[in-house]
């Protein structure tokens, strides 16, 4: 089924948006099997033991890629500033591709261990498909195998995609997230 | 939903279909009607710029919205 939104005053459209957007947090925290209200912002007391009113969840980002555009190899973690007391760091990324048959533009994981080959995992677009990887290793430490590229798109317009960063800080239980 | 592993080192996974094609023609509205500038690159202690390493044009989408712009969305839908 599809909704032309267009049809609807401006105000229905951001309502039903807004709908859209928060069954997409919602599913992502299924997936991860963390709680929702993990990825709001919180009241006063609400979550004491994280110590921030912030969600563990950046906003969601919109990206399109069109003529060659391209996000070289790069990894999502980061180092804060030393005197940040909560060292809050990115700690998985969702993305979701929101169109595909385009030539060019996969996510690649150049390092990727394998036993098949020396080229890198692509993933190519799919409407409506999900991509997962964690930046973290179980034990904490940065995974520098984690490093991935947005490939340049050559041919057919664009590719759009949304991506979620989860953070994990000092005072964020390991066992809260997902291993598999 | 069907979480398939890519790989294991890095821990990558798949998920088909996790977005309906309802949401995605949603999502792609919003596209439309947003304004995409210049993606940046930087971290939590260098400053934000753009880099020719990352070239595309991206906004945000927040779960919550402000009430600025709950205003103004009402204030709009009251005029029309």
């Amino acid at each position: 089924m599809i909704i032309d939104t267009y049809r609807y005053p401006f105000f229905i459209f951001l309502w039903i948006i807004l709908l859209v957007v928060d069954a997409i947090y919602r599913r992502a925290a299924d997936l991860l099997r963390i709680d929702e209200a993990l990825m709001r912002f919180r009241g006063d007391g609400e979550f004491p033991e994280l110590g921030t009113e912030s969600s563990i969840a950046e906003s969601l980002q919109l990206v399109r890629y069109q003529d060659g555009q391209e996000y070289t190899a790069h990894h999502d973690f980061g180092y804060s500033a030393i005197d940040e007391p909560r060292q809050p760091n990115r700690f998985a990324t969702v993305l979701f591709y929101l169109n595909e048959g385009m030539v060019g533009g996969e996510t690649e994981f150049p390092r990727w261990v394998n036993g098949d080959t020396e080229e890198g995992l692509r993933v190519t677009p799919e409407k409506g498909k999900a991509v997962l990887f964690y930046s973290h290793l179980p034990d904490g430490n940065m995974d520098d195998l984690s490093e991935h590229a947005a490939l340049p798109v050559t041919q057919v317009s664009r590719i759009i995609f949304f991506l979620i960063k989860y953070y994990r800080d000092r005072h964020c239980s390991y066992s809260t997230f997902l291993h598999v | 939903m069907t979480l398939t592993v890519l790989s294991c080192a890095p821990r990558a996974y798949e998920i088909k279909n996790f977005l309906s094609e309802a949401e995605v023609d949603h999502i792609l509205n919003l596209a439309g009607v947003l304004n995409l500038s210049r993606s940046q690159t930087g971290d939590a202690i260098n400053t934000k710029s753009e880099s020719e390493t990352r070239t595309s044009f991206n906004t945000w989408v927040t779960r919550e919205q402000d009430h600025g712009t709950v205003f103004i969305c009402v204030f709009t839908y009251v005029m029309l």
